[in-house]
């Protein structure tokens, strides 16, 4: 602390970027990507205040105020699509976290090198799959005649007639977890396995001393270990628990789930965008912006208020 | 140390020299082989999705003949995907936009967001084939609500003797097995089915669709139009009164009732498909495909594939054929219609266009009859063939050939479709397109398809027992209108409200267990008259189809 105060009054601001010019430089590709992509779109948001036609410019639209709200508030579909964003996200948050750190916790006390290393390719390489694909192969594996679900179903007499899995719109949010979890847990385990690495091996040699058996020593060694991680990710996470999965919803829908399968983002598309009705399209992504915004900022408080209790 | 900047130094400039002459150097041969030939290339988008794209149109057979002729080549960029809509309302709003573009059902959106170049001077000053081909009157149903024309409709309401028509699709097996029946009727149909799906449940080892249907994201349409279909109705968004003049909309009318509690009956009995609603496109097909699809709803369009695939296997026998079903009662079938011109879309040229002269004078020299022959007809001698008499014609191997999409795709056949052209035939007496010869047409099909035709002694799919006689709306379609701005949130929104709650209900109408179809059926009716001010939307396109009779007609109606 001392000693940086000392340091910047000596200097100035321009030495000082005179003296790291190698990492200005190297930030400066960054900086101007965030300006250029993340700042100067939000000028847009004024469009949201117009009735937006691309032929009378920006400026040239009529002022409108807050018409374009009001329209979306009062909107039954906009609610709707608000449910649901707030349901399948956090369904997703939960199963993908709770399958991501099992994994990671599983992998771990895998001894056997080659073992651990084929399973965790074969986990993670559904996530370089596109979704158009990824898509696909779930409409497939879940289709009642011809589908693998159904059939192992069958064949295991859990299940008398094969189930349209596609077609009851409280299967469909499952159906959205459990698909995004096949996809994503192997390749968000690998941080968790990465913050495992740096866990003092000697703890666990204390513990052992002390007594403890494996499941033990992932409730006291382990887990406390990546406490930290955990809480970094879901945070970071609770940012984007309006975005539902654009992708995924926009492929994996059809008209009989549309009650449940109708997210902020298609809810844009569709009563936005491919009706040419800009503004109100920006009006809705502006709104989902801002809770976006104050769900971090709360998440934040809470994980600083636990922080702290766990300090003390 | 001095080495090692040397090697880098090297490095350095074989990279530099690489750039240059990888930047340079193949323009600069572009600009040669341009400035030897006098091409200008235009760039294009198309939406049109009827026909599997082609990566570059202009360098077939066909297209190049086209480009030494005309001095035009066009750089087309395809859309992809299922949605136009998305595509088009980025564009506009990027403003990145090509010379010419076809916007296919998005296209007025082109219109109303004002970047297309009016055409009607261009035609006076420089349309010597458009005159010729267009009719004043054509001409008169191309201006849109701003007064201007900006394209030049490839749609003129011909009954082409090669279309395989519209309707409800009935597999050739079944009606051979039945003896030819003459099938106009749903209730005559309906037993037919149920005893065929019962004395053959399998096919193949795999088991018997009775009734099927595309549900698929925008195609959703298909399936809504058993509603009109089967009521004797034209598939549009409103129907017109010809005698009154008033348009009425009512997405939850009497005859919609009727048609779904029909499909929801074969539902229960197990004879619709079960996978309807959740099944892809490519799924659909695949079905139909494997010959176990007996009924089917779907346009001409989709079947093609799956047809060509039966056809191929040679299990032609399986190919579905379409009758113009409709209930008990009805007089008339009205599956398929004609437009006396298309008003909803053809090729434009934007106002980003730096040489619209040249863009136009392009789209009018493809109207001349020499190219007009090249772009549907092929090249003379190794794609059709001339008698003494003038008359053009095709062998039964040009025929074959000209089915084969790898042929199609190296030749350049069939791809221009969405282009300006003449009306049936051309000046010299020919056809403009060979399906539209009745000779060429009936030789076109699979023998199963001819076997058909034969046993109910018809030449075309066009004609009874399929399809009763086409008829032609004056005031065109209420789809093809292209609603305002400033009425957009009046009238498309509840539209769309209207398609979506229809999406959600069909599925649930059809699905209905035994006894419950009209507690959904009050569901979505109170749910339709709530959100929906049908009236609204009826005023709206009385008025806008009124005013069409004034124009095109100079009916004044009041």
């Amino acid at each position: 602390m001392e000693s940086a105060i000392y340091y910047t009054s000596k200097k100035t601001f321009w030495q000082k970027v005179k003296e790291q010019k190698e990492l200005v430089f190297m930030i400066f590709p960054f900086v101007l990507y965030v300006i250029l992509f993340h700042y100067i779109p939000l000028w847009w948001w004024v469009i949201a205040f117009k009735e937006y036609r691309p032929y009378d410019g920006v400026w040239g639209s009529q002022w409108v105020g807050l018409q374009q709200f009001r329209d979306l508030f009062s909107d039954s579909g906009f609610w709707l699509a608000m449910r649901n964003t707030i349901v399948i996200s956090f369904l997703k948050l939960v199963t993908s976290f709770a399958a991501a750190i099992t994994l990671a916790l599983m992998l771990n006390e895998v001894k056997n090198m080659l073992f651990k290393r084929t399973i965790q390719t074969i986990s993670y390489l559904p996530h370089f799959v596109s979704w158009v694909v990824a898509a696909s192969i779930v409409i497939g594996a879940l289709a009642p005649e011809s589908g693998v679900v159904n059939q192992v179903l069958m064949a295991l007499k859990i299940i008398k007639q094969p189930v349209v899995w596609m077609g009851e719109g409280h299967y469909f949010w499952w159906i959205l977890a459990i698909s995004n979890v096949w996809k994503e847990t192997g390749w968000n385990a690998i941080v968790y396995l990465a913050a495992m690495t740096s866990i003092d091996p000697e703890l666990y040699d204390a513990a052992s001393v002390d007594g403890c058996g494996r499941l033990q020593k992932i409730r006291y060694v382990t887990l406390p270990g990546i406490a930290p991680t955990i809480s970094m990710l879901l945070i970071l996470n609770v940012g984007w628990l309006l975005n539902a999965g654009f992708e995924q919803v926009l492929l994996l829908r059809n008209p009989l789930v549309q009650d449940y399968a109708q997210i902020l983002d298609t809810y844009v598309l569709d009563y936005g965008i491919t009706m040419y009705r800009y503004s109100y399209a920006t009006a809705a992504g502006m709104f989902k912006s801002i809770v976006s915004i104050l769900l971090v900022l709360f998440a934040n408080k809470v994980a600083q208020k636990l922080n702290a209790s766990t300090v003390v | 140390m001095r080495l090692y900047k040397r090697i880098s130094l090297a490095v350095l400039v074989v990279f530099v020299i690489a750039i240059l002459l990888g930047s340079f150097a193949p323009v600069k041969s572009n600009k040669a082989e341009a400035a030897s030939k006098k091409v200008v290339t235009f760039t294009m988008f198309s939406a049109d999705a009827t026909v599997q794209y082609h990566p570059d149109i202009f360098s077939t057979a066909i297209g190049q003949e086209i480009a030494k002729k005309t001095g035009v080549r066009l750089k087309i960029e395809h859309f992809v995907g299922m949605d136009q809509a998305t595509k088009v309302s980025l564009m506009l709003a990027s403003g990145d936009l090509p010379d010419l573009v076809y916007g296919s059902g998005e296209h007025k959106q082109f219109i109303q967001n004002k970047v297309l170049v009016p055409l009607e001077g261009y035609i006076q000053k420089y349309g010597t084939w458009t005159k010729k081909a267009y009719s004043e009157a054509d001409l008169k149903k191309l201006r849109q609500a701003d007064g201007h024309i900006y394209f030049l409709s490839y749609s003129r309401g011909e009954v082409s003797p090669s279309a395989s028509g519209e309707g409800l699709w009935i597999m050739i097996d079944m009606l051979k097995k039945n003896n030819w029946p003459r099938l106009k009727y749903w209730e005559d149909l309906v037993p037919m089915l149920r005893d065929y799906v019962k004395k053959y449940p399998k096919y193949k080892g795999m088991p018997v669709i009775g009734m099927s249907a595309i549900t698929e994201g925008a195609r959703f349409y298909v399936i809504q139009d058993p509603a009109t279909g089967l009521n004797g109705l034209i598939a549009d968004t409103v129907q017109f009164d010809p005698k009154t003049y008033t348009a009425s909309y009512d997405p939850a009318g009497i005859g919609m009732y009727k048609a779904y509690r029909a499909l929801n009956q074969l539902w229960n009995e197990g004879l619709f498909d079960k996978e309807a609603f959740v099944q892809t496109y490519d799924q659909w097909q695949a079905k139909v495909a494997q010959g176990r699809v007996v009924t089917s709803w779907g346009r001409s369009w989709h079947y093609n594939n799956a047809f060509n695939t039966l056809r191929k296997n040679g299990e032609d026998d399986r190919i579905l054929v379409p009758f113009g079903i409709v209930f008990k009662g009805v007089k008339k079938s009205r599956y398929i219609m004609l437009s006396s011109i298309g008003t909803r879309d053809g090729v434009s040229i934007t106002k980003k266009c730096k040489d619209p002269v040249t863009a136009f004078k392009f789209l009018d020299s493809l109207l001349n009859p020499d190219i007009q022959k090249l772009m549907f007809w092929g090249i003379k001698g190794k794609d059709y063939l001339v008698d003494n008499k003038g008359k053009m014609y095709r062998t039964q191997a040009m025929i074959d050939k000209a089915r084969d999409p790898v042929y199609q795709k190296q030749e350049g056949l069939g791809y221009w479709n969405i282009y300006p052209r003449w009306q049936l035939k051309l000046p010299d007496g020919n056809y403009v397109k060979p399906e539209l010869d009745p000779d060429i047409a009936y030789m076109q099909w699979a023998p199963a398809q001819k076997q058909v035709l034969d046993a109910y002694k018809a030449k075309t799919f066009v004609e009874p027992p399929f399809a009763d006689e086409p008829e032609m709306p004056k005031w065109g379609f209420a789809w093809e209108i292209n609603v305002p701005p400033e009425k957009q949130k009046d009238i498309q929104v509840p539209l769309n409200i209207a398609n979506d709650l229809a999406r959600k209900y069909i599925p649930l109408l059809i699905m209905a267990p035994k006894g419950k179809y009209d507690e959904v059926w009050n569901k979505y009716k109170a749910e339709v008259r709530q959100k929906i001010n049908a009236k609204v939307i009826a005023d709206f396109y009385t008025e806008e189809l009124r005013k069409r009779m004034e124009d095109w007609y100079g009916i004044k109606i009041k």
